[in-house]
């Protein structure tokens, strides 16, 4: 993912001279290159997230199209009343890039899990908000950012991009990765990848799955998430807390659309820490959301409501 | 356009720098006592650094922060905003007539300013410790455009006790922004105490000489020297410059003056006419 983000940071600098990077002393071994190649249009503020997102303020202010770049356990939550006043009050456009999302630095523990960035940035008024489910993704989501003239947040996971089905980004608008008669997987940015594994298994079992991507969080889009829910059967997947995720506003959409629902469940990190040393993929499988848990819990659920 | 100014000042402009302190601190009496809101004490204490940046360095034209040629003023302690719009009207960047709507419900004149409300107001304050940051992004903006803009930001002393300040304070000096002054009104008075039993600034033009800055203390009531210390600032090749300007909570009429009190309070009638007594007298 963070390749991805490198690259297009690479070529929205060359396109366009007022994008500048900004960097909290995250980015070893990632933003070398940009760098490099445009040191006059990159800072380093030190291990400083409040400074880093007023100067990007302050430098949209100027004219300029800043992109600040932090991790997700310190960006959003050290950062959060500089992103809300500075950037998002004043509505400037500023692109906030975040990595490490969820529990995706898995085994460096709780302070370096994000499971509460959803809430955080979903609040804030002006902001748009992204969760790529992928590298291209992540790239479409850039380049609409530097182009916009409001405020961006882009969340992407510490780990590799998963190969998903090829499918178009357009902001706003969940992505359609299959559709099936038996439910509808609503899965959050990289849980996609995870979701899609639980329906092929699912699939195998003759439970069809409709799955949709959810990539952009701040606005959802209300109308399609009613549509894609016609299956009767809910499910929504996303590594943040239950409280902190999009589950409990797509019920309230559902609820305020009058959809007919026999099943609705929502898979999330569970309201606690985490305790012991695990790796992403331990923690996910703890909390029910790898694939294979998921499989498990959504054919539970499909056969008590058959 | 960035104007220099000279190191001293004439007779003829500190005259005007005196009238134009009294017409700030009078309008905000007025707007305090009518409107029941807004902050007195802190808004006294920086009326003179006011009356001098504007009347001798921003003229009426700090109008367009993006504008890298133009200086522009941040007020990062918010609550000083009626000094703010009182400066900004005395000097022409709209009728003062408008003040009257200051805290009035629909109009953009808060008791917090808020950007693009107003002509002259750059950005939006009134949570403490944002604007040295915001100045420093907009500092290196201009120079990154190539502009000769000079960024000026208003802090207040209580205000330093954000540590978001000192973040600020350790980038302006590594990026070299000679563009950025940052002047704090320090009247040694904060929202709960003295600063002396809150956290003790001690000695701040210290603090900031130990971070880098091109620091001075200055009498922040003194005309005079707060003109040739802003014409030093604006002269800076090299390094960030932080004004520390001495002043006294409430300055400007003997009730206001040093007690806590009074940055929360608003005038009655009987405040009201001695503080306007007071002030005419000057």
């Amino acid at each position: 993912m963070r390749n991805a983000f490198l690259q297009a940071m690479l070529e929205g600098a060359a396109a366009d001279e007022r994008v500048s990077l900004l960097m909290a002393e995250t980015g070893f071994s990632v933003v070398e290159p940009f760098q490099q190649r445009f040191p006059d249009r990159f800072y380093n503020t030190g291990i400083a997230e409040q400074d880093l997102v007023s100067v990007a303020a302050g430098m949209a202010l100027g004219g300029l199209r800043p992109v600040a770049y932090s991790m997700s356990a310190f960006l959003p939550s050290r950062g959060f009343e500089q992103i809300k006043i500075d950037v998002c009050y004043q509505d400037l456009p500023v692109v906030l890039v975040s990595t490490g999302t969820g529990l995706s630095y898995g085994n460096l523990g709780a302070t370096h899990h994000a499971a509460e960035e959803s809430a955080l940035m979903r609040a804030l008024p002006n902001l748009t908000v992204f969760f790529p489910a992928c590298g291209e993704e992540l790239g479409e989501m850039f380049r609409y950012g530097l182009k916009s003239e409001h405020p961006t947040y882009i969340s992407m996971p510490k780990t590799a991009s998963p190969k998903l089905p090829e499918h178009q980004f357009v902001p706003g608008r969940p992505v359609c990765y299959r559709t099936g008669a038996d439910g509808t997987i609503f899965a959050v940015g990289h849980s996609a990848a995870e979701a899609l594994r639980a329906a092929e298994q699912l699939e195998r079992q003759g439970v069809h799955m409709s799955v949709y991507g959810l990539h952009t969080l701040k606005p959802l889009d209300a109308g399609e998430i009613c549509t894609a829910a016609n299956t009767g059967r809910v499910f929504v997947v996303e590594e943040q807390q239950r409280s902190a995720g999009v589950g409990g506003d797509i019920a309230r959409i559902l609820l305020e659309g009058g959809a007919q629902l026999k099943t609705f469940r929502s898979f999330a990190v569970p309201d606690q820490f985490a305790g012991p040393v695990l790796s992403w993929q331990e923690q996910a499988e703890e909390y029910g959301l790898s694939g294979g848990r998921l499989a498990q819990s959504i054919l539970d659920a499909v056969k008590g409501t058959a | 356009m960035s104007k220099p100014a000279a190191r001293s000042c004439d007779g003829r402009q500190l005259e005007y720098y005196r009238s134009l302190s009294k017409a700030i601190r009078l309008d905000v009496l007025e707007m305090t006592y009518r409107k029941k809101a807004g902050f007195i004490g802190t808004s006294f204490s920086c009326a003179d650094v006011l009356a001098v940046l504007y009347g001798g360095f921003l003229g009426r034209e700090a109008l367009h922060p993006q504008d890298p040629d133009e200086n522009t003023f941040l007020l990062s302690k918010g609550h000083g905003a009626s000094a703010w719009y009182a400066a900004l009207a005395n000097v022409g960047y709209f009728p003062r007539e408008r003040l009257s709507e200051f805290n009035t419900s629909g109009s953009y004149l808060g008791v917090h300013p808020k950007r693009g409300g107003l002509p002259g107001v750059a950005a939006s304050s009134g949570s403490l410790g944002h604007g040295l940051g915001l100045g420093c992004g907009l500092a290196q903006a201009k120079r990154i455009r190539g502009g000769a803009g000079r960024v000026c930001v208003l802090l207040g002393d209580g205000e330093c006790n954000e540590g978001s300040v000192w973040e600020s304070a350790m980038f302006a000096v590594r990026f070299g922004l000679s563009n950025l002054i940052a002047v704090v009104d320090r009247n040694r008075l904060q929202s709960y105490g003295s600063d002396q039993d809150v956290l003790n600034m001690g000695d701040m033009a210290v603090k900031f000489q130990a971070f880098g800055w091109n620091a001075v203390e200055l009498d922040g009531h003194d005309h005079r020297a707060i003109h040739a210390a802003l014409a030093n600032a604006w002269a800076e090749k090299e390094r960030p410059t932080a004004l520390i300007a001495n002043t006294v909570k409430g300055k400007g009429c003997s009730l206001f003056e040093n007690l806590v009190l009074w940055h929360y309070k608003w005038p009655e009638e009987a405040h009201y006419l001695q503080a306007r007594k007071e002030l005419e007298g000057q």
